[in-house]
């Protein structure tokens, strides 16, 4: 359950909210890492997040969520 | 040259100044090789690493062997909380951040850890989990607020070891409202009232202010238009009590440094 406390206007937030395209989410394996991703184009995705429990890979500016990898 | 268009009909034929040969100038010839000691101008070669830079970064110069001690937690737009926000939104994702607040304690290269604060607030568990796990952290900690730390970003600002706040930075601090906030599951009173009493315990127990106060800018009227609160500005968050001090980027570097040495010699970072 999400109670959101913020001062942005909640409808401003949350506009589009219904009406957003199905989430293509992937999960993939990269150089051993475990991460789930979205394909942008070919051979590129968008990292979204890490399942990877290793710590050094979270400090990694390569794979911050948002970050495009390809093979 | 003036020439009147209509008179000479189609003068560019005749009359074009690109056609006109330009008699060699007597005298003085341009020089064409450089004397010696002149600068050789050099054709720039596009450097491919700093377009790239560029390109994703909008900046020329990212250090690439620079190893600092102190590792820099931003805490931007929205903190998203369980549900994916819309995509309009700039969002601080607590599920890297958490990771990122174990690794900065598990390096044995990270002496301490500064968190930079522009958020406009967001989801109350994940603001609290954040802030939770920045207060558990062993390494010194220094916040700082630019621009602004409101709403759940109060929690995080006061979560750190020492808080700074730009002087023109501002906190909001309002209560959770009772309408339209909670998404799925209708909400009693009660159930906000004590999502309310977490934050108020967390900012009261790691800051200077007393509930009683904190209370009093949470409910006040007639400072926000059409809603209860307080904006707090710079200074007067430093004189509720709400954060440490007033300063820039350099003042909360020295103190992070200031506790990094402190720590160090009460026994050292392990």
């Amino acid at each position: 359950m999400d109670v959101i406390y913020t001062t942005y206007p909640l409808d401003l937030v949350l506009e589009n909210k219904g009406q957003e395209e199905e989430f293509n989410f992937q999960y993939i394996s990269y150089n051993g890492i475990e991460m789930q991703v979205e394909p942008v184009g070919w051979n590129k995705f968008k990292i979204i997040r890490l399942y990877c429990t290793d710590l050094k890979h979270y400090l990694d500016s390569n794979l911050q969520p948002g970050s495009i990898i390809s093979f | 040259m003036y020439y009147n268009s209509e008179f000479f009909g189609d003068k560019e034929k005749f009359f074009s100044v690109d056609n006109i040969p330009i008699p060699p100038q007597p005298g003085k010839q341009p020089t064409i090789h450089p004397q010696p000691g002149s600068p050789v101008r050099r054709k720039a070669k596009p450097n491919p690493k700093k377009v790239e830079t560029i390109k994703e970064l909008g900046e020329v110069n990212v250090p690439a062997n620079f190893q600092s001690n102190i590792h820099c937690m931003t805490i931007v737009g929205q903190v998203e909380g369980h549900m994916v926000l819309p995509p309009q939104n700039k969002t601080t994702k607590y599920e890297h951040i958490i990771p990122q607040i174990v690794a900065v304690e598990q390096n044995p290269n990270i002496e301490g850890m500064l968190v930079v604060l522009n958020t406009v607030g967001g989801d109350v568990e994940a603001g609290l989990a954040i802030a939770e796990t920045i207060r558990g952290l062993s390494k010194p900690t220094v916040s700082i607020v630019m621009g602004g730390g409101h709403s759940i970003g109060t929690p995080i600002a006061v979560s750190a070891d020492y808080s700074f706040i730009a002087p023109t930075a501002t906190m909001t601090i309002h209560p959770i409202r009772l309408t339209g906030l909670v998404i799925g599951v209708p909400a009693t009173m009660d159930y906000l009232e004590r999502m309310q009493d977490r934050v108020v315990q967390f900012v009261t127990e790691n800051s200077n202010i007393s509930e009683e106060n904190f209370r009093k800018l949470m409910f006040k009227i007639g400072e926000l238009s059409q809603d209860i609160g307080t904006v707090v500005v710079g200074k007067d968050a430093v004189k509720y009590g709400l954060i440490n001090e007033v300063g820039g980027m350099s003042q909360a570097l020295q103190k992070l440094k200031q506790l990094i040495e402190e720590k160090k010699s009460q026994g050292g970072i392990h």
